[in-house]
C-alpha cells in the first residue's frame, strides 16, 4: 500500500486503488480494514498519528502522501 | 393460437347476441302488431247485441238505432234466416247473395265465406241472424289441431329456437375460422415486415387488396432501409478516414511543437508560442476524437465492450484524476457516495462512462474560467442509480440547454455542446436517461442509469 501511496506522491490515490493494491479485490466490504491498516502507517511514518501531515486523507475519496518539498 | 381464440370467441358472442336481438325485435313486433289488430278488432265483436237488437213484431221486424247504425257502420249488411233456409229479414242485402240457403250452404258460409263475403252468424229467436262485410275485408283461416300437437307445440317451439341459435352460433364458429386463416397470413407478413424481412403474400378472397398493398410497402421498407444503411455507412466511413488523416500530420505538429518547446535556443516568449500551437493541436485532437465517437455512437458502429464494474469506484477514479491534474486552487471537486450504492455494480463499457464523466466535469472546468466548485452526488435508486453532478459556475447557455434536453439531433453549433451530447449518447446507449439544468447559480446534470 504504501508502495502505491509512493509511487504516486503528491497525488491522491482512490480507496479502490489501494484495496486493489493491498488485496486485488474490490473496495466493497474492505473499507473499514482500509482505514485500520490507514491507520497503523500513520503510527509508523507520522510523528503525530492522530494529526497526519504526510499521509492526508481526501474524504470520500482516498489517500495523499505529501513528501515535503 | 391466442388470436384465433379471440377472434372466434368475439365472432360467436356477436352471433348469439344478433341472434338475441332478432328475436327480441321479432318478439316485439308480433306484440305491437296483435296489440294494433285486435284494438281495430274489438268494436266488430257486437254481433250478439245487433242480434238482440232485432225484435219480431207481428210479421215484422224492427232494429234498433243502435244496431242499425252498428251495421251500417262496421259492417255492410245482415240478413235474418229463418230455420228453413229463407231470408226473412234483411238490411243493406247485395243483389249476389242468394235467398234461400240449404243446411249445406249454411255448414259451407258458416266456415268459409258466402259469395266471398265473410260473414258471421248469430242464433236469434227466429232464426239465424248473419251479419256480412264487404267482400276482401277479412282473412279467414281455419285452423284445427289434435290435443298433442298442441301440448307439445311449446317443446317444438323451444327446440326450434335452440337449434337456431345453435345454427347461428355454429356458423359464427366456422366464419371466424375462415377469417382467421385468411387474416393470419397478413398477420404474420405485418409481423416479419416490421421484423425487416423481406415479404411477399400471396392471398385471395377479401383480403387481396390489403396483401397487396402490404407487399407494396415492404418493397419500399426495405429500398428504404438499404439507402439509410448505405448512407449511414458512408458518412461513417468518410468520417472516419477524414479524422485519421487529419490526426496523423496533427501529431508530428504536436511533436515537432513539443520538442521545440523544450529546445533551449529560443527564447522564452517563442517557446511560449510553441506551447500554444501544441496545446491549440491537442484541442482539434480532441475535436477530432469528439467528432469521430458521437458519430460512431450516432450509427450505432461503436463496439460497446462491455463488462460489470462499480461504477462508484470509476467516479471516484474519475474525480481523483481530475484533482491530481488540477494545478488550479480556482476549482474543487467533492464527492459524495451514499452507502448502498458503495456495492452497485454496472453492465457497460467503462471506458465510455469514463469518457462521459470526464466530459461532464472538463465541460465544467473548459466553461468556468474563473473557477468553480464541482459537487458530485451519487444515489441509489429502487432501479439503478443516480449520479448529478452540480457546479455553482455560469451555467448552460439557453440554447444549448434546449438542444441538450430536447432533440436527439446532433447541436448546431459545432463549438458548444458536442462534448456534451456526446455524454447523451453515451448514457443513451447503456439505457440510461440524462437532464441537463440551470440552478440559481450554476448548472445541474443528473444521469439515470438502470441496467
Amino acid at each position: 500500500m504504501l508502495d502505491k501511496l509512493y509511487a504516486n506522491k503528491g497525488n491522491i490515490v482512490t480507496i479502490d486503488a489501494l484495496c486493489r493494491a493491498a488485496w486485488d479485490d474490490n473496495l466493497f466490504g474492505y473499507e473499514n480494514t482500509l482505514m485500520v491498516h490507514i491507520r497503523r502507517l500513520r503510527e509508523k511514518i507520522e510523528l503525530e498519528p492522530s494529526h497526519p501531515k504526510y499521509l492526508l486523507t481526501v474524504r470520500g475519496l482516498g489517500y495523499k502522501l505529501v513528501l515535503e518539498a | 393460437m391466442k388470436g384465433i381464440m379471440k377472434i372466434i370467441l368475439r365472432n360467436v358472442l356477436s352471433a348469439g347476441g344478433i341472434a338475441v336481438l332478432l328475436l327480441i325485435t321479432n318478439l316485439i313486433i308480433l306484440i305491437s302488431w296483435a296489440t294494433y289488430s285486435s284494438k281495430d278488432q274489438t268494436p266488430k265483436y257486437s254481433i250478439s247485441n245487433i242480434s238482440q237488437g232485432l225484435k219480431r213484431e207481428g210479421t215484422n221486424f224492427t232494429l234498433s238505432d243502435e244496431a242499425s247504425s252498428l251495421i251500417t257502420d262496421k259492417f255492410q249488411w245482415a240478413m235474418l234466416l229463418s230455420d228453413d233456409g229463407k231470408v226473412i229479414w234483411s238490411k243493406n242485402l247485395p243483389e249476389d247473395v242468394p235467398l234461400s240457403y240449404t243446411s249445406s250452404d249454411i255448414a259451407s258460409f258458416s266456415k268459409w265465406f258466402l259469395n266471398d263475403y265473410p260473414v258471421k252468424e248469430w242464433k236469434h229467436e227466429n232464426g239465424l241472424f248473419v251479419l256480412g262485410d264487404s267482400k276482401n275485408s277479412t282473412w279467414r283461416y281455419d285452423f284445427e289441431a289434435t290435443e298433442t300437437s298442441m301440448y307439445n307445440a311449446p317443446k317444438w317451439l323451444l327446440s326450434g329456437l335452440i337449434i337456431n341459435f345453435l345454427i347461428a352460433i355454429l356458423l359464427a364458429f366456422l366464419f371466424g375460422i375462415r377469417f382467421f386463416l385468411s387474416l393470419r397470413t397478413v398477420i404474420k407478413g405485418v409481423e416479419d415486415m416490421a421484423e425487416k424481412k423481406p415479404i411477399f403474400l400471396n392471398i385471395k378472397g377479401s383480403f387481396k387488396d390489403l396483401a397487396n398493398n402490404i407487399n407494396i410497402t415492404s418493397k419500399e421498407l426495405l429500398r428504404q432501409q438499404k439507402l439509410i444503411e448505405k448512407r449511414a455507412t458512408a458518412r461513417n466511413n468518410w468520417i472516419t478516414s477524414v479524422s485519421h488523416d487529419i490526426r496523423t500530420p496533427l501529431s508530428m505538429i504536436m511533436g515537432y511543437s513539443s520538442s521545440l518547446e523544450d529546445n533551449k535556443n529560443f527564447s522564452e516568449e517563442e517557446r511560449k508560442q510553441f506551447s500554444i500551437i501544441r496545446s491549440q493541436s491537442e484541442k482539434i485532437k480532441q475535436l477530432v476524437n469528439d467528432l469521430n465517437l458521437t458519430v460512431k455512437l450516432e450509427y450505432e458502429m461503436q463496439p460497446l465492450n462491455i463488462q460489470s464494474f462499480y461504477i462508484s469506484e470509476l467516479v471516484r477514479k474519475v474525480v481523483v484524476d481530475h484533482l491530481n491534474n488540477l494545478c488550479d486552487d480556482k476549482y474543487t471537486l467533492q464527492l459524495s457516495v451514499s452507502d448502498e450504492v458503495q456495492s452497485y455494480m454496472l453492465n457497460g463499457d467503462m471506458r465510455l462512462f469514463e469518457r462521459a464523466l470526464n466530459n461532464i466535469i472538463g465541460n465544467s472546468i473548459k466553461h468556468n474560467e474563473n473557477g468553480c466548485d464541482i459537487f458530485i452526488e451519487m444515489k441509489k435508486k429502487t432501479e439503478g442509480c443516480i449520479i448529478e453532478i452540480k457546479d455553482n459556475g455560469t451555467g448552460f447557455k439557453d440554447d444549448v440547454l434546449e438542444n441538450l434536453n430536447s432533440s436527439n439531433e446532433m447541436p448546431t453549433s459545432t463549438s458548444h455542446g458536442l462534448g456534451l451530447f456526446i455524454v447523451k449518447q453515451i448514457i443513451s446507449v447503456h439505457g440510461g436517461t440524462i437532464h441537463f439544468e440551470n440552478l440559481e447559480n450554476g448548472s445541474s446534470i443528473v444521469l439515470y442509469i438502470n441496467n
